[in-house]
């Protein structure tokens, strides 16, 4: 989430030269909201520091225009958001569906296992039971 | 005893399944992987069961192996099929989970290839049991004891070597839901291993009984 807002954030900074053209805006004047850093050119405070100090002057300057960019903001995530869960659900019910279905594979496996070993049990008794009356027969 | 055992047992699976969707879409969502996460709570914990059936069918099997009592041949039966069974589940629910993390079904890293060797491993000692006939239970023992001592290299494998599946250190270092959702998860796992395997030993049992009887009804005839 916090990716997305600077990044929209960025775009809007990056364009700085059209922005500020239609923001009357000098590139002086944006400097403030851009990310500092050290001398190696590293960022030298939390990504969206810069962001967050842009939307705090422009809520001082226009609360109504920082609100506007922030709902554009927040659709924007909402979408991204939405969009990728509706793309890994599927994953998640895939993987669950075949764990269910491999169980109870293996639980009919066994119960047929056991009704064959039934039937097999009564086959036999039922055939000593013929050698037993055959064998009285004899007698 | 062991009645009231196999009734808990139940009782918890039973539990534990019906509860574990609602805590696991209740658990924290993990900021990189997303959703996707979740499978997760049912991946790790057939994984881990597998390795309980391995180790139960490895040392069972050195048990039969020094004693040669037939019981333990049951209970390392049970525990072989048990963990062809836990490893169907654990490389099923990895791809697919891999190609939602990683965009790939499979890649050739030491855990999972390993994973793999061992679950061939016991389809083998399961396909020995089936049709190996008799005295082919001595030569499954010593797979087994092979797949057991696999076992720890598949476990270290992402500290040995560079792998792209996730570290040891995951599980140790969840917190809060995430932490509940997965032991609840292990239990209902542990339970329903427990059970599976004591209706497995049983019917075990009872054909090697029927078998033991109608060899000697052959013979005697």
């Amino acid at each position: 989430m916090k990716k997305t807002l600077l990044s929209v954030l960025s775009l809007l900074m990056l364009a700085s030269p059209a922005v500020a053209q239609s923001l009357e805006m000098t590139d002086e004047q944006l400097a403030p909201y851009k990310i500092k850093r050290d001398e190696a050119g590293n960022p030298a405070e939390p990504t969206a520091a810069a962001g967050q100090r842009f939307m705090k002057a422009l809520t001082e300057r226009d609360a109504e225009v920082a609100s506007v960019v922030r709902d554009a903001v927040r659709y924007e995530i909402q979408d991204e958001e939405t969009k990728k869960f509706a793309r890994q659900k599927n994953f998640v019910l895939i993987a669950y569906g075949v764990i269910w279905a491999l169980l109870a594979g293996f639980a009919l496996a066994m119960w047929l296992r056991q009704k064959n070993l039934i039937k097999q049990i009564r086959k036999f008794e039922t055939r000593f039971a013929d050698d037993d009356d055959d064998s009285d027969d004899d007698q | 005893m062991k009645t009231a055992l196999l009734v808990v047992c139940a009782l918890i699976a039973c539990v534990g399944f019906v509860w574990l969707p609602h805590l696991v879409f209740a658990a924290e969502l993990q900021y990189d992987l997303y959703i996707n996460q979740k499978i997760f709570y049912y991946h790790v914990p057939a994984a881990f069961m597998q390795f309980v059936a391995v180790f139960v069918c490895g040392i069972t099997s050195v048990v039969f192996l020094s004693t040669r009592s037939a019981q333990w041949d049951d209970i390392a039966s049970g525990a072989g099929d048990l963990a062809v069974l836990f490893g169907a589940l654990l490389l099923t629910s990895g791809p697919i989970w891999g190609k939602a993390a990683w965009g790939h079904y499979w890649v050739w890293d030491a855990r999972l290839t390993q994973s793999l060797l061992l679950w061939t491993v016991f389809i083998g000692y399961a396909l020995l049991r089936r049709y190996g006939g008799l005295g082919s239970e001595r030569l499954a023992a010593g797979m087994a004891i092979f797949g057991m001592a696999v076992v720890p290299m598949i476990y270290f494998a992402v500290n040995f070597w560079k792998t792209q599946h996730p570290s040891n250190s995951v599980v140790p270092n969840l917190t809060g839901s995430m932490r509940m959702a997965f032991w609840i998860s292990m239990l209902s796992y542990l339970s329903l291993f427990v059970l599976l395997l004591a209706a497995h030993v049983s019917i075990g049992r009872w054909r090697r009984r029927f078998l033991s009887v109608k060899y000697i009804a052959m013979e005697t005839e």
